[in-house]
């Protein structure tokens, strides 16, 4: 789904975001993206969508190499791949829903989709009664929901999340936390950036700390700072058979709105038409 | 296609009404560069037409030998209008010129009751001509047989010129800066309005809003508020002018002023015009740097 190859990302000022980092994430992974305030974990964020592109290697992000798109592919990419910022991004001059139905408008999508999919991802992140609000008149974790809701709102195969969490107090983050393992157990692939050691250690998936630019550690089942003895490692077990009760309730779940699309057989084929040459749905090359 | 006219149009006014402020002085700065440049504009024509009709009234004076007879000053007129630059002639016989000369000195026309019975002036013929052709006219007059003597003021005539090229270039020139001042401003004030925003294209970009489909709104915004400047401009325009003409017939009507029509028609075009490219290009441009993302 996601690779990068001998990835190394210098920014214009001379700071080193990413040295030589290499990495894959396969299809339908959820993966913790760890390390200090500094280490690439954003720079990384960036280049899987597109705002960035590597000084040096590859970003592959299901066989496209994102580095070498052309400016006018990049809309069509950042269709595919959903991010939840930090900061949220909300555009605060529109209602919550219109925040989620600009997404889906970009795709030019009609205004029926418009009123069949944005209240059912409103339902999914448990806002259909904000609507009609204000991103000024919502809390952090409303905010952080909606900001979710528009990531996923063109049903992306891949969704970023970058410290989604990093603004919101503890209880609110387990909430987007949870949603995100909603999303990812519907079959989508979710990286998410975090500081939050609780949340981590608590999951027991997939974790690749970063640190000065470079993955310092890989591991298929990890915690937030490395297991030291078997003890620690019991104990995390222990924590992921609770957390693992915890998530079970939302195995059922069914995709709202129309049905799950593979981005790369369905719609995914505008993104290789474009490239093509002729007249892509991206339009606009000069 | 319909669909997306219509999401760009209800995009702009809404981008407009929440930008309220912004908006308000981008078009009150649109009208008052349009307004200025417009005014400047109407001096420059109006100077431009007081030059040619001073350059109309541009003539020289042919006095003519004694005793011609009628065919030889009509072989001779016939002459003289086939010499470039001449506009036309017009034959003044001794008789008709004491008239006039007793209309010119008016009261004191008993003057010439002395020499009334030995008129002194001779037969002349008028010949207006392009002004900056009088020399070779008056040259060639004077080698015509019949020409006595060629009266050509071409020492006032050329101080005249002069002058009038004087007054064009500074027209031309006052309306060219003003144009050029008129630009930077408006698209400097666009430009601002567009950098409040920059949050907004970002986070437009970032959820996958192609450049055009962002450029869309912003442009007719652009279009529009410059627009209704221009109109404000040519509404304050037209009601100066139109005052103006009738302050300017009552007490200099010797000031040649151009007619209201088709001229206010024109400039009204004309600031419409250039207030769809301004409003156009500025937001573009401006647009531009923001949609790098």
């Amino acid at each position: 789904m996601i690779q990068l190859y001998h990835v190394s990302m210098i920014y214009p000022n001379q700071v080193q975001a990413l040295a030589d980092v290499t990495l894959k994430v396969g299809r339908g992974e959820f993966v913790f993206l760890v390390g200090p305030s500094g280490a690439g974990k954003s720079t990384f964020v960036r280049l899987v969508h597109g705002e960035e592109r590597p000084t040096q290697g590859h970003v592959i992000v299901d066989g496209r190499n994102v580095g070498r798109m052309r400016r006018s592919e990049l809309p069509l990419l950042r269709r595919h791949v959903g991010v939840v910022f930090q900061d949220f991004k909300l555009l605060p001059d529109r209602s919550v829903f219109d925040n989620v139905a600009f997404a889906l408008l970009v795709t030019g999508s009609s205004r029926r989709d418009v009123r069949r999919r944005v209240p059912a991802l409103l339902e999914l992140v448990g806002l259909r009664d904000k609507a009609a609000a204000r991103p000024n008149e919502l809390s952090g974790g409303e905010a952080q929901r909606v900001s979710l809701a528009r990531a996923l709102v063109n049903t992306p195969a891949v969704v970023l999340a970058d410290e989604p969490t990093g603004n919101l107090d503890p209880d609110t983050s387990w909430d987007i936390v949870q949603l995100l393992l909603k999303v990812n157990q519907a079959g989508t692939t979710v990286i998410m950036a975090t500081h939050a050691k609780n949340i981590v250690d608590k999951l027991h998936r997939r974790v690749i700390a970063i640190d000065g630019g470079r993955v310092v550690r890989d591991e298929a089942r990890g915690m937030y700072g490395e297991a030291l003895d078997s003890a620690a490692a019991e104990a995390a077990a222990a924590l992921e058979e609770q957390a693992g009760r915890s998530v079970r309730p939302f195995s059922g779940l069914t995709w709202p709105g129309r049905g799950r699309s593979d981005w790369r057989g369905g719609s995914g084929g505008d993104l290789r038409r474009g490239s093509g040459g002729g007249a892509g749905a991206g339009g606009g090359r000069r | 296609m319909m669909r997306s006219l219509a999401r760009v149009m209800r995009e702009a006014f809404h981008g407009m009404a929440r930008n309220g402020a912004m908006s308000a002085v981008c078009v009150s700065t649109v009208a008052v560069c349009l307004l200025v440049l417009a005014v400047v504009g109407l001096l420059a024509l109006n100077l431009e037409r007081t030059a040619q009709v001073i350059e109309a009234q541009v003539e020289i004076k042919l006095y003519l030998e004694p005793d011609l007879s009628p065919a030889q000053v009509e072989s001779l007129r016939e002459t003289l209008s086939r010499v470039p630059g001449v506009r036309e002639t017009r034959y003044v016989s001794r008789d008709q010129a004491l008239a006039d000369l007793g209309q010119q000195l008016g009261d004191q026309a008993g003057l010439l009751e002395a020499v009334a019975d030995m008129n002194p002036l001779p037969d002349s013929i008028d010949v207006p001509v392009d002004p900056q052709r009088l020399v070779a006219v008056a040259d060639a007059a004077k080698q015509l047989p019949g020409v006595e003597k060629v009266i050509d003021k071409r020492q006032v005539i050329t101080r005249l010129l002069d002058v009038t090229r004087a007054v064009r270039i500074l027209g031309l020139g006052l309306a060219l800066l003003l144009a050029g001042v008129t630009v930077v401003i408006v698209s400097n004030t666009i430009r601002l309005a567009v950098f409040s925003r920059r949050n907004e294209v970002r986070i437009m970009k970032l959820v996958g809003a192609t450049d055009r489909f962002i450029r869309g709104p912003f442009m007719v915004e652009g279009i529009l508020m410059s627009l209704v400047g221009a109109c404000v401009a040519a509404a304050a325009v037209w009601w100066g002018y139109t005052w103006l003409l009738g302050a300017v017939g009552r007490s200099l009507p010797f000031l040649p002023l151009l007619g209201a029509q088709p001229l206010l028609l024109g400039l009204t075009a004309g600031l419409a015009l250039m207030g769809v490219v301004l409003g156009a290009l500025g937001s573009s441009i401006s647009l531009r740097r923001f949609l790098q993302v």
